[in-house]
């Protein structure tokens, strides 16, 4: 075994790109560690806890790109090695061939007119200043990092206003802004219906949704999950309404939230009249409520929320397709079901899809536990060990702490789905596989990897389970929505485009 | 060669050198035909691409590749030159490489020292068979799967299990182990040089076939007769894939079939995935049509036995 860690000085890339490298080179014969990322104290820790921490690792800086490596041999080690400067040459090759690089935004903007969007990815601590600067240079701001204060949100959020800017962020994971889909996002049809919402997943749900059944999207804008709370007050969630009222383009307007505390519900809830344009709201997992505009459709998970979206804009009725496997795998396992086999197991990408999910059973009263719910009874105690029907949110902190988003490294959550299809309480695995820019290239093939591993070990044990996917994304996405589900299905996957179909499906084989 | 222009050959690879470079490893073929010191080497450049280059030699074809490329008996691996690959250093086929001490050199392109490379063996090289009765279904189930899940769209296996290619679906079925001489000649027919590429399809399926029975421990005789075929039809492939067939009927495989054949042979399901991704890298296809190569030899040997 052979290690190397270099510090880069100054070299800056941004956490996304850097986070895809280590998935990348991770997966390389040979290389059992690998850490590439900025000298931040979480990364620092990481490596110290991989074992390759050094003098310059220790002395190095947020500005300082660190490489650290554990391999096999030293062949492994330079292969390793010059991938890793083939994959950040290229992203600068790719700015140097289509794009200008620059090193400040000032310089932008002094040099040529018409850069309106702030694309920011940097550490928390630089975040809010660069969005400050993008603001003041009339950009508006899509500020994917997070560990911004609330203090500072709000500054940032009452600039924008003041400035007639959007503040998208902080943690703003996803935005389709004119067609262009930024952070993890999917590519959809141009259309009529505007959204606006604070989860970034559910974004990608609804916008993909709405282009498979054939309407189309004018404009979705991400706020930042912090957005509606009562401190920050919906900032820029009324923002992106005027906008939306504003935008001709815009016949449908979508508001995707939790249900937010009753002073942010009231000011939103008035905008949302104000419109005067048709618009559906999905406050998830709420109770519908009395008095909305005549204007308003209340809806109360993703699904519901797409298909109402598009009637409206197609005027006619919509539906999702069925799945042509399901009733063919389905008989197939309940014949080779066994009396102990009575569970779901959800390991989840994207934490309102897997909340939506857990709605799902709870409303049904199936009792689960999960890592991410608010109820106390719900609290899964050992999350290295699911009980019952568990649902886990693989992009919780427990999960990604020094590691990469399981949507940027799907990888990440097989260990886990072995670990659930093999326990012989389960009856069906569920999970979400979200395609799109910024996700993995090939997130299917690494999930359908690991339950085909998992039902070769079923197969030796003469047991099954019943395997379900919810394949969030388009025929536009880069990775190729047909082939993606191709794979799934080769590994045995009930394959559904939307995550509610997925956890009614799953729930309606554990009802009693 | 007259005196003198040896002479001047030899003056001038001793010039400047546009491009230097340190071997990584050799691969023991290669190695063993360096270092023999009185052995003339008769070696020129066939072809140039971005990450090898293929050199002419009396022991067949051996290649200068950067790491990425992966490690074989024949081939020399070198540190990668920054911002600089093999085909910006505009070497000519059919120039020479002259073995100068512990360099090889072309011209006054480049030079390659390989005194400090280490020897690379695979685990076939090594000496390792797979034996038949310690085959696990579950490894050949893995390999099928990685081919469903990894395979290139338009590869082999998923030509042949999407029923799309008669011709492939017919030879292969012919390949049966328990087939006649005659039956087994005429797949070797249709396959070699079947399909477009620089290894055609069918020459990477025969490649994976013949990698599962020419390193198992017990001999058929259907490898007689694979072989057999591949010499009296060689000239129906182009010479680099004809020399990836010559290699395989003397079980020299590249690092990543080797891996997989042990993989198959010797160890998990998880590391028949492994091994599997690693091979279906290589090239557009080739890779992958090499893994359902073995995918088809293993499930001939279950078979058979």
């Amino acid at each position: 075994m052979v290690s190397k860690t270099i510090v880069k000085s100054n070299a800056y890339f941004d956490s996304v790109t850097l986070m895809k490298i280590s998935g990348d080179i991770s997966k390389l014969n040979g290389v059992s560690e690998v850490l590439v990322g900025m000298g931040t104290e979480l990364n620092k820790e990481s490596l110290k806890h991989i074992g390759l921490m050094s003098k310059e690792g220790e002395a190095s800086n947020p500005n300082d790109l660190i490489i650290g490596i554990k391999a096999a041999d030293e062949h492994v080690l330079n292969v390793a090695l010059k991938n890793i400067e083939k994959l950040l040459t290229n992203k600068s090759r790719k700015k140097e061939f289509k794009e200008k690089s620059y090193e400040r935004i000032e310089e932008v903007v002094s040099e040529k007119e018409g850069y309106n969007m702030a694309v920011i990815s940097v550490p928390g601590i630089y975040a809010a200043r660069e969005a400050k600067i993008a603001l003041n240079n009339n950009m508006h701001v899509f500020l994917f990092s997070d560990n911004v204060s609330v203090e500072e949100e709000i500054e940032l959020k009452d600039l924008a206003n003041s400035k007639g800017l959007l503040m998208m962020g902080p943690d703003c994971g996803t935005a389709i802004i004119n067609g262009i889909p930024l952070g993890f996002a999917n590519r959809v049809r141009r259309g009529n219906i505007g959204i606006v919402g604070a989860s970034g997943t559910g974004l990608q749900q609804v916008t993909t949704l709405i282009h498979s059944l054939g309407a189309g999207i004018s404009q979705a804008v991400g706020t930042g999950g912090r957005d509606l709370s009562l401190k920050v007050g919906g900032r820029t969630m009324l923002a992106a309404l005027e906008a939306l009222k504003e935008d001709e383009n815009t016949e449908v307007v979508v508001i995707i939230s939790k249900p937010p505390s009753e002073k942010v519900a009231k000011k939103i809830l008035k905008a949302a009249i104000d419109l005067n344009k048709k618009v559906v709201l999905c406050l998830l997992d709420s109770e519908k409520k009395e008095g909305l505009g005549e204007n308003i459709i209340q809806c109360s998970n993703l699904e519901e929320t797409a298909i109402k979206a598009a009637e409206l804009s197609l005027n006619k009725e919509v539906k999702l397709e069925a799945s042509q496997e399901a009733y063919s795998l389905i008989k197939e396992f309940e014949t080779m079901r066994k009396p102990q086999q009575k569970y779901v197991r959800g390991i989840y990408g994207g934490g309102t899809l897997c909340d939506e999910a857990i709605s799902i059973f709870r409303n049904r009263g199936i009792k689960l536990y999960s890592n991410i719910t608010l109820e106390n009874k719900e609290v899964l105690k050992n999350i290295k060990v699911s009980k019952g029907n568990t649902f886990l949110d693989m992009g919780d902190d427990y999960f990604t702490k020094g590691k990469p988003h399981p949507m940027i490294e799907p990888s990440l959550r097989n260990k886990r789905i072995i670990q659930e299809a093999l326990d012989p309480e389960t009856a069906v695995v569920l999970l979400d596989v979200v395609l799109g820019h910024g996700s993995h290239e090939d997130p299917a093939g690494i999930v359908a990897e690991a339950a085909a591993l998992a039902n070769i070990r079923l197969i030796k044990e003469g047991r099954k389970v019943l395997w379900i996917a919810a394949l969030i994304g388009t025929d536009e996405d880069p990775q190729n929505y047909g082939e993606q589900k191709e794979k799934l299905i080769s590994a045995g996957f009930i394959v559904l485009q939307s995550n509610v179909e997925a956890a009614k499906l799953a729930a309606s084989l554990v009802e009693i | 060669m007259h005196l003198k222009e040896e002479a001047f050959e030899r003056m001038t690879v001793h010039g400047p050198f546009e491009f230097s470079t340190d071997a990584i490893s050799l691969g023991i073929n290669i190695k063993r035909y360096l270092i023999k010191p009185f052995l003339k080497k008769n070696l020129k450049v066939h072809s140039v691409y971005h990450n090898v280059i293929n050199l002419e030699s009396d022991i067949g074809l051996l290649s200068l590749v950067t790491p990425e490329i992966g490690r074989m008996a024949t081939y020399v691996v070198v540190s990668p030159i920054e911002g600089v690959d093999f085909l910006t250093m505009e070497l000519k086929p059919e120039s020479k490489c002259i073995v100068e001490g512990n360099k090889l050199i072309f011209d006054k392109k480049l030079s390659v020292n390989f005194k400090a490379a280490e020897e690379w063996q695979g685990i076939l090289d090594k000496g390792y068979r797979w034996k038949v009765e310690e085959l696990k279904e579950e490894n050949i189930s893995a390999l099928r799967a990685a081919l469903h899940i990894y395979g290139e769209k338009n590869s082999a296996y998923k030509r042949i299990y999407e029923n799309k290619e008669k011709q492939i679906i017919e030879a292969v079925e012919k390949l049966n182990f328990k087939n006649s001489k005659s039956i087994i000649s005429s797949a070797v027919y249709s396959l070699i040089g079947l399909g477009p590429g620089l290894t055609p399809t069918g020459d990477d399926v025969l490649t994976g076939v013949l990698s599962v029975i020419t390193s198992c421990s017990e001999r058929k005789e259907a490898e007689k007769f694979i072989i057999d075929g591949i010499y009296e039809n060689l000239y129906r492939t182009n010479y680099i894939s004809g020399n990836m067939l010559i290699n395989s009927t003397r079980n020299i495989y590249h690092q990543y079939i080797q891996e997989l054949i042990f993989a198959v042979g010797s160890e998990t399901p998880e590391k028949v995935m492994e091994a599997s991704k690693s091979l279906m890298k290589i090239g557009a296809t080739s890779g992958s049509d090499i893994a359902a190569g073995i995918y088809i030899g293993f499930v001939n040997v279950l078979e058979y036995f």
